[in-house]
């Protein structure tokens, strides 16, 4: 774990939940980023954002110090949209529902190159949200947030060689939809 | 070598297992294939792609709404790691205590068994007496009480112990 993060977590321990604040602003981003390409939902991505980080902030008891933050918070996240989806009963349907971030500020005044790359991302992006919740959040895992196959798959509470099966299926998808 | 399993180690990634020259093979025909070098080429592009997904530079600003969510939350404090891991290390007695009370049972037995014969014999009769092994009486009893009590107690705690510790990121599936 990096040493602003257990700095921020000791004194979140010691009663300062100010210094919780910090950890999620530096984490907001990327945890919001995962989350919204699982659930293909921004509004219902901030919700569980946010009570990913809540959840967090009452079972800081059990975080062992020793393990990196990111890892243990994205494992929240990921069980709380997951629970989201089956409560939706979405998780074996594989609608394609384009992303809703596509539209990033400042799209109309892009070079060329800018509107080529983000038409590219767009299309990743869609592509992304076809495949089943498990593949695009191990794709998310893996891809996106760097975690090792271990994590991503204590993450989604699997083993190890399920997270590669679900990964092998991810590109094969992606690729066949992109190529 | 066929497409088809070209695509395969292709998609598998890092994740092939196969030996160098194996895996150079299939580099070299997925160079000369129309099929198999477009979709190396493809999932080349896409890996970058996918890491930069991440990026949520118009992510909304959840930091005050969780400050005020947890504003009502009790203080948390750390759960040392210590009290988990250790509690069956401050009590070693328990783990031997199952070895002793086994032999402490095995031991009593026999010297039980001779007096619940002396006692039975003229009712049941020493032979029909040695098989029943009826529970003895007095201090005999109290003994392999004792060390069967003992025997179940360690026997326990080492179960105990051997369970899986929860993990600290579990978290329940609600």
């Amino acid at each position: 774990m990096s040493d602003p993060d257990r700095g921020a977590i000791r004194e979140v321990r010691a009663g300062d939940r100010n210094a919780f604040g910090r950890l999620v602003e530096r984490y907001q981003g990327r945890l919001f980023g995962l989350v919204v390409v699982v659930l293909r939902d921004r509004a219902a991505a901030e919700e569980v954002t946010q009570d990913a980080f809540v959840r967090a902030y009452m079972r800081l008891d059990r975080y062992d110090e020793r393990l990196p933050f990111y890892p243990w918070l994205a494992t929240i996240a990921v069980r709380l949209a997951q629970n989201r989806l089956h409560q939706q009963g979405r998780t074996l349907r594989r609608e394609g529902t384009p992303l809703d971030s596509d539209a990033g500020p400042g799209a109309e005044r892009s070079p060329l190159s800018t509107l080529i790359a983000e038409e590219r991302s767009r299309r990743l992006r869609r592509a992304v949200g076809a495949l089943s919740s498990g593949e695009r959040t191990a794709v998310m895992l893996y891809y996106a947030d760097e975690l090792p196959v271990r994590e991503v798959a204590r993450a989604l509470g699997v083993s190890t060689g399920t997270i590669k099966t679900l990964l092998f299926r991810a590109r094969r998808h992606l690729r066949e939809m992109l190529t | 070598m066929t497409c088809a399993h070209v695509l395969d180690l292709i998609d598998a990634g890092p994740f092939a297992v196969h030996s160098a020259a194996h895996l150079a093979a299939a580099r070299a025909h997925a160079r000369n294939c129309a099929t198999c070098g477009p979709a190396l080429a493809a999932l080349r592009q896409i890996e970058p792609e996918l890491k930069a997904l991440g990026d949520q530079s118009g992510a909304p600003d959840v930091r005050m709404a969780v400050l005020a969510r947890i504003e009502g939350i009790p203080r948390v404090e750390a759960r040392p790691l210590e009290r988990e891991t250790a509690s069956p290390a401050r009590q070693p007695w328990l783990a031997w205590a199952g070895a002793f009370g086994a032999v402490a049972a095995v031991v009593a037995t026999p010297w039980t068994g001779s007096a619940l014969v002396d006692t039975l014999a003229p009712r049941t009769g020493t032979f029909t007496a040695s098989l029943v092994g009826l529970p003895p009486a007095g201090p005999a009893a109290l003994v392999v009480a004792l060390g069967l009590f003992l025997y179940a107690k360690g026997l326990f705690s080492l179960a105990a112990t051997a369970a899986p510790a929860r993990r600290a990121g579990d978290v329940d599936r609600d």
